[in-house]
């Protein structure tokens, strides 16, 4: 049994290779420290903490890009202490995350430098502690993208303490805020509920497989580990460390029932931090899902375990997104409903994670739940940066973030109301956007491994959608009550537009360079590379002829 | 190899050109004519796809290069074996609903140019530029050969109609609106499923493609989706398939009992919207059985006949009840347009080449003489205010031009001899009469009382509104003005024309319903 205690080994020392393969890491720690020696040595600026920030996470996509090719070729796994498990893993799929995240980090510095600029001093957010914001901001902003780059239940718990600590802090950042402070409260409370039963899942998994790294976890579960011993197959003890591990990473999704804190605390936190979680957190929670998953599956080849297995997590993400849609239903107030509207997407995108149970391709070929999670996580960003960032600009101007603010403003602010309405046609699912591709290339693969309960689940969940969401479009257009035109800053005006634009654009021309890219992101992935050599079976009894490898893309 | 031809895309895409200009447009005026100008434009560019139909080309069989006519493919999405193509065509199928949709849409562009005189006259700019996207949602739609295409132009006429109903309709106009939304939604909801089951059959004996006449022709692809063992979450798949398929096409027809939107959303949407969505947006669910549920899964077809016929002969006789019953003027029509599609579904129901053909026909002349009755509501309602048809009288007294058109439009609604109306019906009842179904001729024989119960709605009304007694607060009305005049006219003649001389209206389309039929005819369940 490998050993951890440092005392008995030699002093290990991370090797240049290894450090450069996790570059965006270190420059967003990096961004961290600047944020702070510049409030010490500059004072205590808030346009110097912004620019510090969107430049910190411009120079992480640059490294992000660089190493893309690097990654390609293979996946990187190292960190390990001698004879101990890999910590970090660096893949295509980690590095496009944490590309998104600069890119949404990016975003939200706009959004939030927008609101500075604009507002009155009332609703004015984090002028005053602004280098604290944004270390926080990007302290999260570092977890999220240390959840996508580990199969190490150590560094698990780490990253989604890292990425949570942070996030408890900045939504009740506001002082004077009531609602922001209650909000904090119930996040901070139910993350740390969570977070206990993670770490005791852990540890259950650790004391029964005496290792950390789920990939040799999945190996002993599957028999393939040499001396694995009394530790093949499923248990009750291995059956209860997993439920603790997917509570911990289940709340960062907000999947059903570990949602609660979702609504309450997208109401309270100040606009450009709810429109930061609803993204950032739930796209890395769900590219750890995948990974956790993966990681435990893919040497696995007996279809009795892993058919209720994908049947288990698929009723997970269906019942969170139904229950996503349904809630949101009787919603006034437009935070609150895009909270809900970002758990019914997150049901979808959990959707992908029950794609397990077709064997994994290794190697070079796509695998088609990271592919159609990449491609949904892409559009999701730019459907949920405009739809936030439209609701941003009316309650910059009004004050107000309910469906009265909304009304008649497709004649107060047109191209704000033309901007939403494409934000909600796209979350809706609706061609010609690209919620609709991303949503299409989902339902693609999730009907390729045979998983028609979900896509007829995810269509009958698109069609109840569109009735909250119409409800917006008719606050919009259809009803008006004089309220005055609103002036919204053209910065503002062209981010929404923008965000709108690139939804047309990858509904139509773009929609096969967006299957493409995901695909490409999906190659190559850490524990599929290192597979066992046996042919994956047949799906179907009749299918003489059925290879995986044959009609994969 | 057939060379390719941009026209159909220049029509699909020139609306969208139009689009973008009426909302840069500098004034009312100028974006009235840039609607009329645009819709005229694509009527004329249309008028340029006769020739291959008037020389009867309709090539030896279904969906062969020789019978796709002005075809345009390009790749779109190309990732691996997942191909998804830019097709477009035009056969005897969708070329007729071309002609019809570009002639209707330039129709209603002239009757919204009273725009500022309607209830709610704000936001010409959004109105046009809707109308033009609306139109070429409708006319990708009839041209698209790709399934995905297909979806997505299926679609994007969602949007539009959504705010155009919502936004200048009548005192319902939200709740119309919404219902119409939500009620295309879940069709389309169930076609998107059906397109991605259809894709993975297919895919399953290595054809990986979304082309809709690749599935009807293909003999691979036709043994898998027919075979009665292929199953869909334990159904049979071709049976599935036509029904989930059906059901979002039965929506839009609208077929009893998916048809309650359409009263609401008729009544509540503005003149030119009702006139496009009567005769149009109606025929898309026909043209969608034919082209799709019809030619891929003709076994599926013949065991649902006798439900289908059903269906159809309740939209026949409760629609012409239902109207018989309505004291709102333009309600009225819109349950009779319910009546007329059943004529429709009925004759697609049986199978045969009559009744196929009579079903092609009635859809065509229904979307002459429906969008004519809805200008003739439109007419009076400008001029009166309301629409209580207890409380108009004499109307033709008063608009003598007028009346005369009226009586014309009602008469090619009511299927009357010579009219373009009598022929659709005829057809489809001898069809119906003539089936090979032991169930056929009782059918026939109800669907024939029809025929009485809607002459009575139709003469009672035309009794009330523009016989009897000269009104006093209707003396004084305005007779129809000259673009009035013109859009009724040009109506008119056409549903004279079709009536007298169907056989014009025929050669343009029977070669490929001939195709059509038998495919299905060579699979009998």
């Amino acid at each position: 049994m490998p050993s951890l205690l440092l005392a008995e080994s030699a002093f290990w020392m991370p090797s240049l290779g290894e450090l450069t393969a996790v570059g965006p890491l270190w420059t967003l720690a990096g961004t961290i420290v600047a944020i702070l020696v510049a409030a010490l040595v500059v004072g205590r600026n808030p346009a110097v903490s912004a620019i510090i920030t969107m430049l910190g996470a411009t120079v992480t996509a640059f490294v992000c890009f660089a190493l893309a090719g690097r990654t390609a070729a293979g996946a990187f796994a190292g960190f390990a202490p001698l004879g101990g498990a890999p910590m970090l893993v660096m893949d295509n799929f980690s590095i496009l995350f944490i590309l998104l995240i600069c890119l949404f980090l990016a975003s939200v510095v706009g959004l939030w430098m927008i609101g500075a600029t604009s507002s009155g001093r009332e609703i004015a957010s984090h002028t005053h502690d602004a280098p604290e914001f944004f270390t926080l901001l990007v302290g999260s902003a570092f977890g999220m993208s240390l959840m996508v780059c580990t199969t190490n239940l150590l560094m698990i718990i780490l990253a989604i303490e890292m990425a949570s600590l942070p996030s408890y802090a900045i939504v009740g950042f506001q002082k004077r805020n009531r609602i922001g402070a209650e909000a904090s409260i119930k996040y901070v409370l139910f993350g740390a509920v969570t977070s206990a039963i993670m770490a005791y899942g852990v540890s259950l998994l650790y004391g029964y497989y005496g290792t950390l790294d789920l990939v040799a976890i999945g190996q002993m579960i599957s028999g393939k580990a040499i001396g694995a011993g009394h530790t093949t197959g499923t248990n009750l003890l291995m059956t209860i460390g997993f439920f603790g591990l997917l509570a911990g990473i289940g709340f960062k999704v907000s999947a059903v029932p570990f949602h609660f804190w979702c609504p309450d605390v997208f109401e309270g936190a100040s606009i450009e931090v709810t429109t930061w979680l609803s993204v950032a957190s739930k796209a890395a929670g769900l590219g750890l899902v995948l990974r956790v998953v993966t990681a435990l599956v893919s040497p696995l080849e007996d279809t009795s375990v892993l058919l209720p297995m994908s049947t288990a997590v698929g009723l997970f993400a269906a019942v969170t997104c139904t229950y996503g849609n349904l809630a949101a239903f009787p919603q006034t107030n437009v935070k609150r409903l895009l909270a809900y509207s970002s758990i019914a997407h997150a049901g979808y995108m959990l959707m992908a994670a029950a794609i397990l149970w077709q064997p994994s391709p290794g190697g070079d070929s796509t695998h088609p739940a990271f592919s159609a999670l990449a491609a949904y996580v892409i559009v999701y960003l730019f459907m949920n940066l405009g739809a936030f960032g439209c609701t941003a600009l009316v309650f910059w101007a009004t004050g107000q973030t309910t469906l009265d603010a909304f009304r008649g403003l497709g004649r107060r602010a047109p191209l704000v109301a033309l901007a939403m309405a494409a934000c909600l046609f796209s979350l809706i699912g609706l061609p010609p956007f690209g919620g609709f591709i991303a949503k299409f290339y989902l339902l693609l693969a999730l009907f390729r491994s045979d998983l028609v309960w979900l896509v007829i689940i995810a269509a009958v969940n698109s069609l109840i959608s569109l009735y909250y969401y119409a409800r917006i479009l008719y606050a919009m257009y259809f009803d008006d009550d004089g309220q005055p035109v609103i002036a919204v800053p053209a910065f503002g005006r062209s981010l929404v537009l923008a965000s709108a634009v690139v939804l047309l654009l990858t509904g139509l021309p773009l929609a096969g360079l967006l299957k493409t890219r995901a695909d490409q992101f999906a190659r190559n992935l850490y524990p599929l590379t290192a597979r066992s050599s046996l042919a994956p079976p047949s799906r179907h009894a009749d299918r003489a002829d059925a290879t995986h490898v044959a009609d994969s893309h | 190899m057939v060379e390719q031809s941009n026209l159909l895309n220049w029509i699909v895409f020139l609306p969208l050109i139009g689009m973008v200009l009426c909302l840069v447009a500098p004034s009312a005026k100028a974006v009235k004519t840039i609607g009329v100008a645009t819709s005229g434009l694509v009527l004329l560019l249309s008028l340029f796809l006769f020739p291959p139909f008037l020389s009867q080309k309709f090539g030896s069989s279904y969906g062969t290069p020789e019978s796709m006519h002005f075809a345009y493919t390009a790749d779109w999405i190309s990732v691996g074996q997942f191909v998804i193509r830019y097709a477009v065509g035009v056969d005897g199928l969708s070329f007729p609903m071309v002609i019809l949709t570009t002639l209707i849409t330039f129709l209603a562009a002239l009757a919204s140019w009273n725009f500022e005189h309607w209830n709610i006259n704000k936001g010409i700019k959004g109105y046009f530029a809707l109308f033009l996207l609306l139109e070429t949602g409708v006319l990708g739609t009839f041209v698209a050969l790709d399934f995905f295409l297909f979806y997505i132009f299926w679609e994007v006429m969602l949007l539009p109609m959504y705010f155009l109903i919502g936004v200048w309709g009548g005192p319902r106009k939200e709740y119309a609106a919404i219902k119409f939304f939500i009620y295309t939604f879940l069709g389309s909801v169930l076609i998107l499923i059906a397109l991605l089951a259809m894709y993975y059959k297919a895919a399953d004996v290595g054809v990986h493609t979304f082309n809709l006449l690749e599935y009807a022709t293909n003999p691979q692809v036709r043994e898998i989706f027919n075979n009665p063992d292929t199953t869909f979450l334990k159904f049979n798949f071709g049976l599935a398939m036509f029904v989930m398929l059906f059901i979002g096409f039965a929506v839009k027809v609208p077929l009893f009992p998916f048809h309650t939107w359409l009263p609401d959303a008729h009544v509540e949407a503005p003149t030119p919207i009702s006139m496009i969505l009567a005769g149009i947006l109606l025929k898309l669910g026909g043209y969608g059985m034919l082209r799709i549920c019809y030619p891929i899964f003709p076994a599926a077809a013949h065991s649902a006949a006798y439900v289908l016929a059903l269906l159809g002969l309740v939209n026949i006789i409760y629609g012409a009840l239902c109207a018989m019953a309505q004291s709102d003027f333009k309600r009225l029509v819109a349950y009779s347009s319910i009546s007329h599609m059943g004529y429709v579904i009925l004759g697609l129901a049986i199978l045969t080449e009559t009744g196929v053909q009579g079903a092609m026909f009635q859809m065509l002349a229904h979307g002459i003489s429906s969008p004519m009755c809805f200008f003739l509501v439109g007419v009076v309602y400008d001029r009166a205010h309301h629409r209580d048809i207890n409380r108009f009288g004499g109307m033709w007294l008063s608009m003598p031009v007028y009346g005369s058109l009226a009586t014309l439009g009602f008469f090619a609604s009511l299927g009357l001899p010579g009219l373009c109306g009598f022929i659709g019906e005829i057809w489809v009842l001898l069809g119906t009469f003539a089936a090979p179904f032991p169930w056929a001729k009782p059918v026939a024989i109800v669907a024939a009382f029809g025929v009485v119960l809607t002459a009575g709605y139709i003469l009672w009304l035309i009794q009330r509104v523009y016989l009897g007694r000269e009104k006093a607060e209707y003396a004084n009305f305005p007779d129809a003005g000259a673009r009035e005049v013109f859009v009724l006219s040009i109506m008119g003649a056409l549903a004279i024309f079709m009536g007298v001389l169907p056989r014009y209206t025929f050669n343009l389309m029977n070669g490929t319903l001939e195709h059509i039929v038998r495919l299905f005819s060579s699979q009998v369940s």
